[in-house]
């Protein structure tokens, strides 16, 4: 099983993991990534940044043998943000890293520069959670960097509930957490209630798009309310969703989603303990 | 036996009639009386009364014709915002059958605590609403005045349009068909904790109930079912009573208490007490709380806001 949940640095980033990082505009990423960049050599791993924000001294922080690939390739000139460059790009160099010989790919994606103007947090979600199940089923290592003062809080917290793992050290995280647990499997995790049920929707959207049969393990989820049920009834009804299989919920979850009348209704949803 | 009866025809929604009645004797006079008069007629009865009640009216020919349907209401648990959906679902399964209904409802007021008494008091006013436009049935009340004590009684008699008295079934003179009037909350039991919540909040929200709770052995699955609860009324006060609200939370007597305060106001008096319809999917939170909870306290009101208090059993007194 994949971890999940806070961690204070990324010293201990293993291979699968999936990092959200909030940087703050006094942070800088230099100190912070240089370690991690650095472990990329002393674990023989390939070394890859989306974006050249390592500012205000590229040279230092950026080690030996890296990819540093630029924003602007990646972005596109176009209208609409097109976030599938970047999947794509990690896809690439992941299977090239295994054909090289690394144990793994490591990437730091500096989204500041890597998200166009105009993306909506539901884009961020279907990238973020896409980019999860291709980490999972990878040897690669993911650290997305999403500026604070780039990004509002809002599309942060929701940015961060489709990332297993988040660095930080002062929050607490989002209420919830969603990711990649095997083929068409998603875990959640934490609580799902009226301020992450936007995001839960649109992560379960995002889902549905990569398997119309979605599997979602509810193990470690703690609770959901009333809204995160209507959410889960509403992607259930939305295409391209042919059924919806949850697993693994607890008795609370349970008899809330009896109490709400959602085990007789009309949507291809089926809650097994 | 037969009795009487005078008033209104049934045409449709609920004849809602009130019995009081003193000693074992007295309930079986009147609520055998009911159920004879519905055989006669080929009605079905739905008999809800506490079991001790239910227990001499089992012994009784007439209590075992497969016509007199027995419900256990112990498992709605105590909060009387359960009953009228319980009946409204019991009456519409009837009234699908084809055949005219009856039903007979006591509750057990043993115990019962002032909050309880005030919600009942409501429960038995709001039936009159809640069945507007239902199939027409008839449901008698049997109230026994050694538990009741006589001013709640009288209360609770001006909530019946009709009444069961020396065998004559009649419109009730003492009805009071006018706006429900409400007690005033009981203070807060002091000490109290005080929590000012606004979006992004609901995790700490359940923090602050949970703080207050488990110290006093809230845990396990009742604490889970306390803290959705407490999630869908903090999350009402942010999305419908103005972004933000107060919470309170305190433990009397075995009980915890929630009390939330926002600037929003709920005009529907039956919020939280239907059955949830196949649509729309929004607007089952409410349902959610009270299927939680031991009892739910809401008023609500223009220029004073809303106020939600929520009940939860810790350890039974």
């Amino acid at each position: 099983m994949r971890k999940s949940g806070i961690m204070q640095t990324l010293d201990l980033v293993d291979v699968g993991e999936h990092v959200c990082w909030v940087v703050d505009p006094d942070q800088g990423y230099t100190a912070a990534t240089s370690t991690f960049l650095a472990d990329g050599e002393l674990f023989g791993d390939k070394v890859v940044i989306f974006g050249s924000a390592l500012e205000p001294s590229p040279a230092a922080g950026t080690p030996r043998g890296a990819v540093v690939v630029d924003p602007r390739l990646i972005r596109g000139a176009g209208p609409t943000p097109d976030m599938s460059s970047i999947l794509g790009l990690v896809r690439r160099e992941a299977d090239r890293a295994g054909r090289q010989g690394y144990r793994a790919l490591r990437v730091l994606a500096v989204m500041d520069q890597l998200v166009p103007p105009g993306a909506g947090v539901d884009t961020l979600i279907d990238h973020e959670l896409r980019l999860d199940e291709l980490v999972a089923d990878s040897a690669a290592i993911m650290v997305c960097a999403y500026g604070r003062d780039r990004f509002g809080a809002a599309t942060l917290d929701h940015v961060a509930c489709v990332h297993p793992r988040e660095l930080g050290s002062e929050w607490a995280g989002p209420s919830f957490r969603m990711f990649n647990s095997g083929p068409d499997s998603w875990s959640l995790c934490g609580v799902v209630d009226s301020d992450g049920a936007a995001a839960f929707s649109a992560a379960l959207t995002a889902a549905a798009a990569l398997s119309p049969a979605l599997r979602l393990r509810f193990d470690e989820l703690e609770l959901m309310d009333a809204s995160g049920m209507r959410a889960l009834v509403e992607a259930a009804t939305r295409a391209p969703v042919r059924s919806i299989t949850v697993e693994g919920a607890n008795p609370t979850v349970r008899s809330c989603w009896e109490m709400l009348g959602y085990s007789t209704y009309e949507a291809p949803v089926e809650l097994t303990p | 036996m037969t009795t009487q009866v005078t008033g209104a025809e049934r045409t449709a929604g609920l004849r809602h009639e009130l019995y009081s009645y003193s000693g074992e004797r007295q309930f079986l006079d009147g609520t055998l009386s009911f159920i004879e008069d519905a055989l006669a007629a080929d009605e079905v009865v739905l008999v809800s009364v506490p079991k001790s009640r239910e227990q001499i009216i089992r012994a009784e020919p007439a209590g075992s014709d497969p016509r007199v349907v027995f419900m256990d209401v112990s498992t709605l648990g105590r909060n009387p915002a359960r009953l009228i959906p319980a009946w409204q679902r019991w009456i519409s399964e009837r009234a699908e059958e084809g055949r005219p209904v009856r039903g007979i409802g006591e509750t057990d007021w043993r115990g019962r605590g002032a909050a309880e008494i005030a919600e009942l008091r409501y429960h038995e006013w709001l039936l009159n609403l809640a069945f507007t436009g239902s199939p027409a049935w008839w449901l008698l009340c049997p109230y026994d005045t050694d538990t009741v004590d006589p001013t709640t009684m009288r209360a609770i008699s001006q909530c019946h349009p009709f009444v069961l008295e020396q065998g004559v079934h009649r419109e009730y003179p003492d009805y009071v068909q006018e706006p429900f009037v409400w007690d005033d909350l009981e203070p807060a039991c002091d000490p109290f904790e005080e929590f000012p919540y606004r979006r992004g909040d609901l995790a700490a929200v359940r923090e602050k109930v949970s703080a207050c709770a488990v110290p006093h052995g809230l845990q396990g699955e009742r604490l889970r079912e306390t803290m959705i609860a407490v999630t869908e009324v903090a999350g009402n006060s942010i999305a419908h009573g103005g972004g933000h609200g107060t919470l309170r939370t305190w433990v009397q007597g075995g009980t915890l208490v929630c009390e939330f305060h926002d600037d929003g106001v709920m005009t529907d008096p039956m919020i939280g007490r239907r059955l949830p319809s196949p649509r729309p999917l929004s607007g089952r939170g409410m349902w959610l709380v009270h299927q939680l909870c031991d009892l739910v306290q809401i008023r609500s009101a223009q220029g004073t806001g809303t106020t939600v208090r929520l009940h939860i059993v810790i350890a039974p007194v």
